[in-house]
């Protein structure tokens, strides 16, 4: 008797929940997203565009420009996350004169969601990074440098999660070893650890703890540095780890015409994109989510 | 752009007269999935251009003027350049590369002559830390700080045979256009085959002294063989001011690829 009455209680409540919903949301929205990720990397101090006689970028970048294309893509879909791969700093006077103050206030505006840290984020030492970062109102996320005991610490996040539209967008970011880039007295304190090892343990923990939809890394190793010696880069870091789905490279100054498709470690997709430097390029990737039930066999990766 | 807005249109349209078929049988579905777990279907991706072209943004332009305004005596011209000039136009040597060492080795042995009676043997810089190029036309200190923006200074160093060599097997085998000034090197294959200081044959018995960075003499890019000289004189020089004074003193600026490091 009572599992009977509850039966009608809970159905009754279904069917009228079912009557109201489709009024206010569609119900293809609630099968299927599209998350899109807007990404630059090494953008360098470019605030203003390059001068129309400039040999290799004539009128190309300016925050101003990207500003309204990240805008008017945000405009057709809300549900997008806008990332940095590094090296914001250095590469034009706005950055010997002002410290990288102006770079973080611009990205404030532009409406970034996260950045990671590039070599260059260091050549004014740990402590000027540290303040200069309170201009960021947007996560700077590392993975693989330790920051206890350095002005990095509480200011550094190790990974973000983000939800658009019920979707969950797991963040991570690896750096570049800093010795032989970087005067050591800069980085004081500050350790490089595995990026493998790294990347894996949270990509894990984003994908099968946390239930990340989707899973990004943000990488300033380079695209293939010394890929063929076995350096560290994103093309090893993709083969070699599992549960990511996109790596945001930077480092290399790699103008990529489209993302690579690569197979992990579980023969599974990765992407790899970087857009060049000196923002005159913006990456643009749409995620198209279904529900599991309509799951089809592999997923279709237009690149 | 339009290609976006096309493709999400499409997208848009496709979904809503889905939703009109679809809502008679919503009951059953919206009983069954209150949790939906996604996974992704399919990825579009492309690398858009960002060109400039009258754009506005009101908001933005207020945040940067200020800044702009202080860095605006920048754009005092120093010199006009006959040509444009990359440190991409070749493999081991490059027209901008050529021009910067050679001004760099020029303006610094003025300044090293006054305490010491011995001249410079060579310059090297990395090719890394040149960041732009100077276009044809008029060059100003703002563009000297692009080509440069790093507070480098520059460091004069004695160093030993062995490590000159330890210098040219690197060039050989990292295969980078550094700028290089007073050294000419011919590789015939992957084999050295030629090196001349100041165009006199190399002697491996003997120190030189070299001008780099202090980024570099002390490890970066991983040159190894400049970080233990015999002796080393530091001076208070801005590498970029040198350049900035140097283009001054010469006014027009011009240069070319000279063959001073070739691989046959």
């Amino acid at each position: 008797m009572i599992n009977r009455r509850f039966f009608i209680k809970k159905t009754s409540a279904s069917v009228l929940s079912s009557i109201f919903i489709p009024t206010y949301s569609a119900l293809d929205q609630k099968n299927n997203k599209i998350i899109t990720i807007l990404h630059t990397n090494d953008v360098h101090s470019h605030i203003d565009p390059f001068p129309k006689n400039d040999i290799s970028f004539p009128n190309a970048g300016g925050v101003i420009a990207r500003s309204n294309l990240i805008n008017q893509i945000k405009k057709n879909n809300p549900n997008t996350l806008l990332l940095d791969a590094g090296d914001i700093f250095q590469g034009t006077p706005y950055f010997n004169f002002f410290g990288g103050e102006i770079e973080l206030k611009l990205m404030t505006k532009m409406g970034y969601s996260a950045a990671t840290l590039g070599n260059h984020e260091f050549d004014n030492g740990i402590k000027q990074l540290s303040s200069c970062l309170k201009n960021a109102n947007f996560p700077i996320i590392n993975s693989n440098y330790t920051i206890k005991n350095t002005p990095l610490e509480h200011v550094i996040e190790r990974f973000k999660i983000f939800e658009l539209d019920g979707v969950k967008i797991g963040v991570f970011g690896i750096g570049i070893e800093l010795q032989g880039l970087v005067e050591k007295k800069l980085y004081k304190g500050i350790k490089y650890l595995d990026p493998l090892e790294i990347s894996n343990d949270l990509s894990h923990k984003l994908k099968n703890d946390e239930n990340c939809e989707i899973v990004i890394c943000l990488s300033h190793l380079g695209y293939n540095l010394n890929y063929e010696k076995g350096g560290m880069c994103d093309l090893l870091l993709a083969r070699k780890t599992k549960n990511i789905d996109l790596i945001i490279g930077g480092h290399s100054h790699t103008f990529m015409e489209k993302p690579e498709k690569v197979k992990n470690l579980l023969g599974d997709d990765v992407l790899i994109n970087q857009v060049g430097c000196f923002g005159v390029n913006l990456g643009k990737i749409d995620f198209y989510l279904s529900s599991k039930k309509s799951k089809t066999e592999s997923s279709l990766i237009n690149v | 752009m339009t290609k976006i807005q096309f493709k999400l249109i499409i997208y848009q349209k496709f979904f809503y007269s889905k939703i009109v078929l679809l809502s008679c049988i919503s009951f059953f579905i919206l009983i069954s999935c209150n949790n939906t777990i996604f996974e992704i279907s399919e990825i579009n991706a492309e690398n858009i251009k960002i060109s400039s072209s009258n754009e506005e943004n009101e908001d933005l332009e207020n945040l940067i003027e200020p800044y702009r305004t202080k860095i605006n005596n920048l754009k005092e011209v120093i010199g006009y350049a006959k040509n444009s000039m990359t440190v991409r136009d070749g493999v081991l040597e490059s027209s901008l590369g050529n021009f910067l060492a050679d001004i760099l080795l020029t303006e610094v042995n003025l300044i090293f002559n006054e305490f010491s009676e011995n001249q410079i043997d060579f310059c090297i810089l990395n090719m890394g830390g040149v960041r732009a190029n100077i276009n044809e036309g008029i060059v100003t200190q703002h563009d000297l700080f692009k080509v440069m923006p790093f507070e480098n200074k520059a460091v004069v160093i004695k160093i030993t045979g062995k490590d000159v060599l330890n210098l040219v097997n690197f060039i050989n085998e990292e295969n980078k256009a550094h700028p290089i000034s007073g050294l000419k090197i011919v590789y015939t294959k992957n084999e050295l085959n030629d090196v001349l200081i100041k165009n006199k044959v190399f002697d491996i018995t003997k120190n030189y002294l070299v001008l780099t960075s202090d980024f570099l003499q002390n490890g970066g890019d991983n040159m190894y063989f400049l970080e233990s000289p015999i002796e080393k004189f530091e001076l208070n020089l801005n590498i970029r001011d040198a350049f900035i004074n140097g283009i001054k003193r010469v006014d027009t600026l011009y240069s070319k690829k000279d063959k001073r490091i070739i691989r046959i």
